[in-house]
C-alpha cells in the first residue's frame, strides 16, 4: 500500500488538534462527564443480556382474521365425516339440535360483532398515534434537541471566550 | 497443465471472492482456470464450483493441475481435501478475520477463525509457493514456519464499480430519506468490525457536532443475535437516521457511495481496506482507525489511533463534513493511494510468483 507521503505529517498533526478539540469541548463542559463509558456501559449491558427489541406484533392481520371468521354460521359446521355412513348421522343431530345450535351462534355473534369493532377502532387509534409519534412528535423532539445542543454549544464557546478575556486581562 | 483456484466460501461482494475472480480472468489468458469452494453462495451457483466437482473431473487424478488456495478463515473440509491431493499447491494467504463473538447462534463459525491458523501450519509441508496479500499476513505466515514468503497484494478494482450506474431502487430510496450529509461504511456487520463504535460515533456527532448527518452501515449481517443488540442500542439512542440496510449489489453500492459525503471504517482488520480503495475511487474522503497497521494507506485517510474513543471518531468526521480544505486533501491522497494500489500491478505480481511454481 501507500508509502509514508508528504502528507503523513499534516494527518498526524491534524488528528492531534482533534484530540485537543475534543479535550476543550470536555472541559467546557459540551460532553456530559463519562459520555464515553456510558455510551460503552450501555451497549455491553445490550450485549450481555442479548437484548433486542420487541417483535412488532400485526394487528392487522389478526383482525382480518377475527373478520374473515364472522358471520357464525350453522352452515359452516362440516358435517363431513372419514368413516363411511358417519356424514349422514352427523347430518341427522345437527338437524336435531339445530334450535339450540342457532341460539348459540346467535348470542356468542352478539358479542363478536361489537368486541371486533372495538378492537378495529382500538388498533386503529394505536396506529394513528404511532404515525403521530413517528411523523410529528419525534421529529419535534429532534429539532428540540438539536435547539437545545447548539444553545448549549454557544453557550461554552461564550463562556470559554470569557474566560480568555479575563485570562488576557489579568 | 491448468490452474485452478480453491476457497472455503464464495459470495458475491466478499473481498477474497472478489479477488479470486479477478485473478480467474487473468489466469484464463494462460489456460484453463476454474474457481472452487466448499460453500457457494447461490448468487454463484453455475459460475463457481465445488471441491466435489473439482475431485469429479477427469483431469484431477493426473495431478498435473496447479491448485491456488486462498486461505482466510479456516475451513477443515477444505484442508482435508488439500492434504489429500497430490496437485502443486500454491497458498495465498488473507489476513485471518478476528473471532467472531459467541453471540451467535453457530459456535462452529466462531471456532473457524483459530483453526484458520491451524490450517495454515498444517498445510506448511505441502506449499510449494506461499504468498501473503500484506506484511503482517506473511510475518505469521513465517512465525508458523513458512520460510519464504512473497507478497502479493489483492487486485482491487475499484474502477470496474465506479463505471456502474447507480441502482434505481437504492437511488431513490436514497433521494426520498436522505436530507443532510450521508456518512457511509461498508462492510459485514459483526463485532470485530465494530459498528457499535460507529453508532456510539455517530450519536455523539449528531448530538453535539453535525445534527442533520445521516449514517449507514451497508453489509450483510450474518448473526440476527447481534444485528437484534445493535438494533436496540440504536433505537435507545433514538439514532433513526442510522441506517444497517443489509447487503448491496454492486450498482447498489455504487449509488451508496455516490451519496456519500464521508467513508468511515471502526474496523481495525485489514480486511477494511477493498471498501476503503472503493471510497477513495468515488472521491469520498476516508476516516479511519488505525490499527490494522500495514496496508492502510498513509496520507490517504484521516487515520485515527486504535482507541474505542468515539469522541474523537466523530470530531474527525465533522472536521471532514466541514472543511472543505481537508476534504480535498483526503481526496487527493485517495486517488494517489488508488495508483499505488492498481489492480494491473497487485496482478502482475501475482502472475510473476506464480511463474515460479509452472
Amino acid at each position: 500500500m501507500a508509502s509514508d507521503s508528504a502528507d503523513r505529517p499534516d494527518i498526524d498533526s491534524l488528528v492531534a488538534e482533534l484530540r485537543a478539540r475534543v479535550e476543550a469541548r470536555r472541559a467546557a463542559g459540551e460532553y456530559p462527564p463519562g459520555l464515553e463509558e456510558s455510551l460503552e456501559a450501555r451497549f455491553r449491558h445490550l450485549l450481555r443480556h442479548r437484548i433486542t427489541p420487541a417483535r412488532p406484533f400485526d394487528v392487522r392481520a389478526q383482525l382480518a382474521r377475527m373478520a374473515a371468521a364472522l358471520p357464525l354460521q350453522r352452515a359452516r359446521i362440516p358435517l363431513s365425516s372419514a368413516r363411511p355412513a358417519a356424514g349422514a348421522l352427523h347430518r341427522i343431530i345437527a338437524r336435531a339440535v339445530a334450535r339450540q345450535t342457532e341460539g348459540i351462534l346467535q348470542q356468542v355473534q352478539d358479542f363478536a360483532e361489537p368486541a371486533g369493532e372495538s378492537i378495529t377502532a382500538l388498533a386503529e387509534a394505536v396506529e394513528r398515534l404511532d404515525r403521530t409519534l413517528r411523523d410529528e412528535v419525534i421529529p419535534a423532539l429532534d429539532a428540540v434537541i438539536e435547539r437545545q445542543a447548539a444553545a448549549e454549544r454557544a453557550a461554552a464557546a461564550a463562556a470559554a471566550g470569557e474566560a480568555a478575556a479575563r485570562g488576557r486581562g489579568a | 497443465m491448468e490452474i485452478h483456484q480453491i476457497l472455503a466460501t464464495a459470495s458475491p461482494g466478499d473481498p477474497v471472492t472478489d479477488a479470486a475472480l479477478d485473478l480467474r480472468a487473468v489466469l484464463r489468458r494462460i489456460g484453463p482456470s476454474e474457481i472452487f469452494a466448499h460453500a457457494v453462495d447461490g448468487a454463484l451457483e453455475g459460475d463457481v464450483g465445488r471441491l466435489a466437482d473439482y475431485a469429479a473431473r477427469p483431469e484431477a487424478g493426473a495431478g498435473r493441475d496447479v491448485l491456488v488456495y486462498h486461505a482466510s478463515t479456516g475451513e477443515p473440509a477444505v484442508c482435508s481435501f488439500l492434504l489429500e491431493r497430490r496437485e502443486r499447491l500454491v497458498l495465498v494467504a488473507h489476513p485471518v478475520p478476528p473471532a467472531v463473538h459467541p453471540v451467535g447462534v453457530d459456535p462452529g463459525a466462531d471456532a473457524l477463525p483459530a483453526h484458520g491458523l491451524v490450517e495454515r501450519r498444517a498445510l506448511r509441508q505441502r506449499v510449494s509457493l506461499a504468498l501473503a496479500v500484506s506484511e503482517p499476513t506473511a510475518a505469521e505466515l513465517r512465525s508458523l514456519g513458512y520460510g519464504d514468503v512473497a507478497i502479493a497484494p489483492l487486485p482491487v478494482d475499484s474502477g470496474r464499480l465506479l463505471a456502474l450506474p447507480s441502482e434505481p431502487a437504492t437511488v431513490a430510496h436514497i433521494d426520498e430519506h436522505l436530507l443532510g450529509p450521508l456518512v457511509l461504511s461498508v462492510g459485514p456487520v459483526l463485532p470485530y468490525t465494530r459498528p457499535d463504535l460507529l453508532l456510539s460515533a455517530y450519536h455523539v456527532l449528531v448530538t453535539y457536532l453535525v445534527p442533520d448527518a445521516y449514517l449507514a452501515v451497508v453489509g450483510p449481517c450474518p448473526d440476527a443475535g447481534y444485528r437484534g443488540v445493535l438494533e436496540s442500542y440504536r433505537l435507545q439512542l433514538n439514532l433513526h437516521r442510522a441506517w444497517f440496510p443489509g447487503p448491496a449489489g454492486a450498482a447498489g453500492l455504487a449509488a451508496w457511495f455516490r451519496a456519500a459525503a464521508v467513508y468511515v471504517t471502526a474496523c481495525d482488520h485489514e480486511d477494511a481496506h477493498p471498501a476503503m480503495l472503493d471510497a477513495m475511487a468515488f472521491d469520498v474522503p476516508v476516516v479511519a482507525r488505525a490499527g490494522g497497521g500495514a496496508g492502510r494507506p498513509a496520507g490517504a485517510a484521516l487515520l485515527l489511533p486504535p482507541d474505542d474513543d468515539p469522541t474523537l471518531l466523530a470530531e474527525a468526521l465533522a472536521e471532514v463534513l466541514a472543511d472543505d480544505g481537508t476534504r480535498r486533501r483526503l481526496v487527493d491522497g485517495g486517488r494517489r493511494c488508488r495508483a499505488e494500489a492498481a489492480p494491473e500491478r497487485a496482478r502482475a505480481a501475482f502472475l510473476a510468483h506464480l511463474a515460479g511454481v509452472v
